[in-house]
């Protein structure tokens, strides 16, 4: 999934933010993924280059932190939470519905339209809600399959084309 | 709120300390609460308290997590300490009419406990408040987080001035020592030693680093005391840096949470500007500043050496504990590394002495901080329990105390079946073991351990196999893969367990997965690989029999293993509303309207929908 050009002053600006310093590696890679929505193969060449880091380094990095996407996230990432409270209180079978109904076959992917993104997280601290759906940094708490559906759906009515 | 008033460790609310309002409306802005809609309430009551000229004799103050978060939103209204819950938008005009303006408290938005129809007033009288102890919450819901005024108000900084003004370092951790403080990261070591091992190790600068990280799925305590009253945070690690001869602190924080982490740098911004960060701190010729790293969300960064690894830019990658990070820690250099729990406590040991501190608790810990565990301890009371929500309980208390008179027992009229302690290193315990007292050492003997504090309750519809499978899952995930018994002795458990619970398996199955099992936990290099067999020895400890129902019977006793059960209509309940076969992805149910519903099991994916949709609980899982 390329994107063909990258937002090179963003980068620079985060890059800065940190002051240049390899150790910052991880909150820069975390900007880099609030701006882009995952990490561009671009990007990462860039901040090697840059902080003077191997590319390798940069990727073991992003593949070593569940925070990190190397594929294009969609414009409205869901995560599940599979905590273990929400577990128990059927969580995994919130995001196996939620994947099937967005025809998604792998955690981490984007619909075909990169409208949404689904994946699973360990827990988002909302314990006392279970189940719980994050949702462009909103969290439905105690949800269902079926709100969840309805959820989705409103998203889709309300940014479709008149 | 937790005990009379006599022993409370409680000073009343303060609000805003300039106001002279005469009602101070403590309403929930934890997180749970702000999801269950506690900004538009807020906005509601300033709206209603205008309308009705009661603004200046009326304070919204927004605090941090309550606790009870099965029902927020929550507002406790002072100084009465009348308790509302589950507000809504709607209810706010009537509320502040009759309560706020006629002083006639409004009954039906107040808590009922499931089994009464009577309505409990007052948050002290309520079963989940009255059996807590808040010592490291002790502040929660009575301030603002991000006034540090109202901190200041409640004794904040007092702990600290003390030590700066009346203390030798030494005398410091001695009074640690001498407090039995331990670990609330889960680990449970002393935390008087740790700070004396750092002290006296060679080497400059030193670091004193807060993990705030959260990694336990099913816990969120540490997010919890962060928003609900930061600068404790603060205070107790400075604390620890003037005890252990540092200068600059660390707080490593998840990325998960933002709210926790905007009240964290506001405290900080704070502190800064009231001189209590910073250079010469109280004139007193102590330098202290703290910063802030992000985790990117890897468990096994709850291991001190992997935590530091990740702060200095690389993969949280543990090594080999034989160097302790107090001698070697972040980049080399002598490292305090504690829990937020654990900061939280400090503070208030030195301002009310170990005698106080060590009269909460287990065991004696005048010889040795080992024998015993003294204070209190946070747990997240979730799962199949009525009220859910973070609760602070004196060590020594009883699980069926913990999970039945705090937590309400169980819902829907179900039958307790495990609890699972300690998180994912952690493990399951059954019915008989609920009156052991909850302590580091009672926990770890049954099997299980303290762990950061995750509590998490089970009915009889959760299956075993599939707890100690959703562990194992976590866990194989999370393993940095460092090592080889870690990374592929977690993947063969996982097999064998996904084989049972698939009903796949053969005889013999749970010998080898014993033996696999000890053998990660004696060979693994951290505690990740060294704790992880533990959800599976317990469960195979305990619910053996439900192991074997799988494995002989190709059986699911729960009900819940896919592979193991089929889903059908029950003809009596059916009332033929047709809603499930309009439901059904898969087009596998049929039957005509207000007659009963069939499901074509070969068409059925086993997705649950139906059951989620049916109000008159007619399909049956078996």
């Amino acid at each position: 999934m390329e994107t063909g050009f990258i937002d090179v002053d963003a980068v620079d600006k985060i890059i800065d933010r940190w002051k240049y310093d390899p150790s910052y590696l991880i909150e820069m890679l975390q900007d880099i993924q609030g701006h882009f929505r995952y990490i561009p193969k671009e990007v990462a060449q860039k901040l090697s280059d840059d902080l003077d880091v191997p590319l390798s380094h940069i990727f073991h990095i992003a593949t070593f932190y569940k925070g990190f996407s190397l594929e294009p996230r969609g414009k409205h990432p869901i995560y599940v939470c599979t905590g273990t409270a929400c577990h128990v209180k059927g969580g995994g079978r919130i995001l196996e519905n939620v994947m099937r109904e967005l025809g998604v076959t792998k955690e981490g992917e984007a619909t075909e339209d990169l409208f949404f993104s689904v994946e699973s997280v360990r827990c988002l601290g909302c314990c006392g809600l279970a189940p719980v759906v994050e949702i462009d940094d909103e969290v439905y708490g105690h949800t269902s399959t079926v709100e969840v559906s309805k959820i989705l759906s409103k998203m889709r009515k309300a940014e479709q084309p008149e | 709120m937790s005990e009379t008033p006599s022993k409370n460790e409680q000073k009343p609310p303060v609000g805003d300390v300039s106001s002279s309002s005469r009602m101070q409306l403590m309403l929930c802005g934890g997180t749970a609460c702000v999801s269950s809609g506690s900004v538009k309430v807020k906005a509601a009551l300033e709206r209603e308290l205008a309308k009705h000229d009661l603004t200046d004799e009326v304070d919204v103050v927004v605090t941090g997590c309550n606790g009870f978060c099965a029902k927020g939103p929550v507002m406790v209204v002072q100084p009465d300490g009348i308790f509302y819950q589950e507000l809504k938008e709607k209810d706010i005009p009537h509320l502040v009419e009759e309560h706020m303006l006629k002083g006639r408290p409004v009954e039906k938005l107040m808590y009922s406990p499931p089994d009464k129809k009577t309505a409990v007033p007052t948050m002290s009288e309520i079963g989940f408040f009255k059996k807590q102890r808040l010592v490291a919450l002790r502040n929660r819901g009575l301030l603002d987080p991000e006034s540090i005024d109202e901190y200041i108000a409640r004794d904040g900084y007092k702990a600290l001035a003390k030590v700066l003004s009346e203390m030798t370092p030494e005398e410091v951790i001695d009074e640690m020592i001498a407090s039995g403080l331990r670990g609330r990261g889960g680990g449970g070591f002393p935390t008087g030693i740790k700070w004396k091992t750092c002290r006296m190790a060679a080497g400059e600068p030193k670091y004193v680093v807060c993990n705030a990280d959260e990694g336990d799925p099913g816990a969120y305590m540490d997010r919890s005391i962060v928003e609900a009253d930061p600068h404790v945070v603060l205070e107790g690690m400075a604390i620890a840096a003037y005890a252990v001869g540092s200068s600059k602190g660390y707080v490593y924080i998840r990325h998960e949470y933002p709210l926790a982490l905007k009240r964290l740098q506001k405290a900080m911004e704070d502190a800064r500007e009231y001189g209590l960060l910073g250079k010469n701190i109280f004139g007193k010729g102590f330098d202290f500043d703290i910063s802030i790293h992000f985790g990117a969300g890897a468990f096994v960064c709850g291991e001190s050496t992997a935590l530091m690894a990740s702060m200095e830019g690389h993969v949280g990658e543990p090594r080999a504990k034989y160097i302790h990070t107090v001698d070697h820690g972040l980049w080399d250099r002598p490292t305090n590394l504690n829990n937020v729990e654990t900061y939280a406590n400090v503070p208030v040991i030195i301002l009310r002495g170990t005698k106080w501190f060590t009269s909460i608790g287990t065991g004696d810990v005048s010889k040795s901080p080992w024998g015993g565990s003294k204070g209190t301890k946070v747990f997240s009371l979730v799962g199949k329990v009525n009220n859910t929500g973070l609760v602070e309980v004196p060590m020594g208390i009883t699980l069926r105390e913990i999970i039945f008179d705090i937590g309400g027992g169980i819902p829907n009229g179900k039958k307790f079946k495990a609890v699972q302690t300690g998180g994912p290193s952690g493990g399951v315990l059954p019915e008989s073991l609920l009156d052991i007292p909850v302590d580091f050492d009672q926990l770890t003997k049954v099997g299980s351990m303290m762990g950061s504090g995750g509590m998490i309750v089970m009915d009889e519809d959760d299956c075993m196999v599939d707890i100690a499978r959703y562990y194992i899952d976590f866990l194989a995930g999370e393993s940095c893969g460092k090592c080889v018994p870690c990374r592929e002795g977690l993947r063969q458990i996982n097999k064998m367990l996904t084989d049972i619970s698939n009903g796949e398996a053969e005889e013999g199955v749970l010998e080898l997965l014993e033996e696999t099992a000890h053998t990660v936990a004696e060979t693994s290099l951290c505690a990740l690989g060294g704790s992880a067999p533990n959800p599976v020895l317990s469960t195979l400890r305990y619910f053996r029999d439900e192991y074997e129902a799988h494995v002989r019977e190709k059986r699911c006793p729960a009900g819940l293993c896919k592979n193991l059960v089929t889903y059908s209509i029950d003809p009596v309940n059916c009332n033929g509303c047709t809603l499930c076969a309009i439901k059904c992805p898969q087009h596998a149910i049929t039957g005509e309207r207000k007659k009963v519903h069939t499901i074509d099991t070969s068409l059925c994916i086993k997705c649950g929908i139906c059951r989620d949709v049916c109000k008159q609980d007619a399909v049956i899982v078996k």
